[in-house]
């Protein structure tokens, strides 16, 4: 899928973009292939759904998102994928995951809802429930983040 | 912090994506009418003050054969501090979290092998306090897409 120059590509921009008129030719220049080479293998790498995006994530509650949960759902297999892509097609939900439960937390439907507020956040949660017709579900906000980060790809330690 | 009405238009665009060409920042200002200094001087300020957590490249870590797991932690009060520390000196956990939950601390991972996720749960479960720890594997992603709309 990768080949030894996607990687050395992956490797460099991953990091803080150049804030300049020129910037893939900058990144290309230190890459050492061309400016015209790296756009379009970056491309090619987006059209693929590598690269999910080029472009900024903002800090949310500066946004305005104050509300901000986790939310996990137990929906039985034959309609996880209908209540997946509903979920997925909410603007207000950043992630929508399935996971192997376990034995002791047996929710599979792990989304994460945003608002402006707590109470709006766990109103829309609320409506979600209602409208889909499941009620096993918990939903969980962050008492206290300890970290938040993108993880180095293609790392010798990953 | 205050945004005016030109920082909202300039983060939504910038939200979705930077245009993959030779001028990426001359395309954004003429969809806002402004000059490329101004869209790169406003960014650069943006991302000095944090409204901007991190501008650049978004790859799909399981494309690239990765494997993610939510971790779930139930420890005491009081070793709570001393298991989240230890958690995020792993580079591979992205998101760790204090939650209201009987499972108290909640954290991601991200690794190319099950030794990594086995390793970290050992030493989190041998910390003084640790009651309890659930993993659950990502078996399937149907969405991921960190973008806030600014009204």
């Amino acid at each position: 899928m990768t080949d030894i120059v996607d990687q050395q590509i992956i490797r460099r921009v991953q990091g803080e973009f150049p804030l300049m008129p020129d910037p893939y030719r900058m990144l290309a220049e230190e890459i050492g292939i061309s400016e015209e080479a790296l756009l379009e293998r970056l491309r090619r790498m987006k059209a693929m759904g590598m690269l999910r995006k080029m472009g900024a994530v903002l800090q949310h509650r500066v946004a305005g998102f104050h509300g901000n949960a986790l939310c996990c759902w137990r929906i039985p297999l034959d309609k996880v994928d209908e209540v997946a892509a509903r979920m997925s097609a909410c603007s207000f939900i950043s992630h929508v995951y399935l996971r192997q439960p376990h034995e002791k937390w047996p929710y599979n439907l792990y989304t994460v809802f945003h608002s402006p507020t707590r109470e709006e956040c766990q109103e829309r949660v609320e409506t979600m429930a209602k409208d889909i017709g499941m009620t096993e579900y918990r939903m969980m906000f962050s008492r206290k983040n300890w970290k938040r980060s993108q993880l180095a790809l293609l790392q010798e330690t990953t | 912090m205050q945004l005016t009405q030109f920082d909202k238009q300039l983060l939504n665009i910038i939200q979705t994506g930077l245009p993959l060409t030779p001028a990426p920042f001359a395309d954004i200002a003429v969809q806002l009418g402004c000059d490329e200094k101004t869209v790169i001087d406003r960014l650069a300020a943006l991302r000095t003050q944090g409204v901007i957590r991190r501008f650049g490249a978004f790859f799909d870590a399981e494309s690239l054969g990765y494997k993610g797991w939510l971790v779930a932690v139930r420890v005491a009060a009081e070793s709570l501090r001393n298991v989240a520390l230890a958690v995020n000196s792993w580079p591979q956990v992205t998101h760790n979290d204090e939650r209201d939950n009987e499972y108290n601390l909640w954290f991601t991972l991200q690794a190319r092998d099950e030794s990594t996720i086995t390793a970290l749960l050992f030493e989190v479960e041998g910390m003084p306090g640790v009651e309890e720890v659930i993993a659950m594997p990502t078996t399937d992603r149907y969405k991921v897409n960190v973008e806030f709309k600014i009204e």
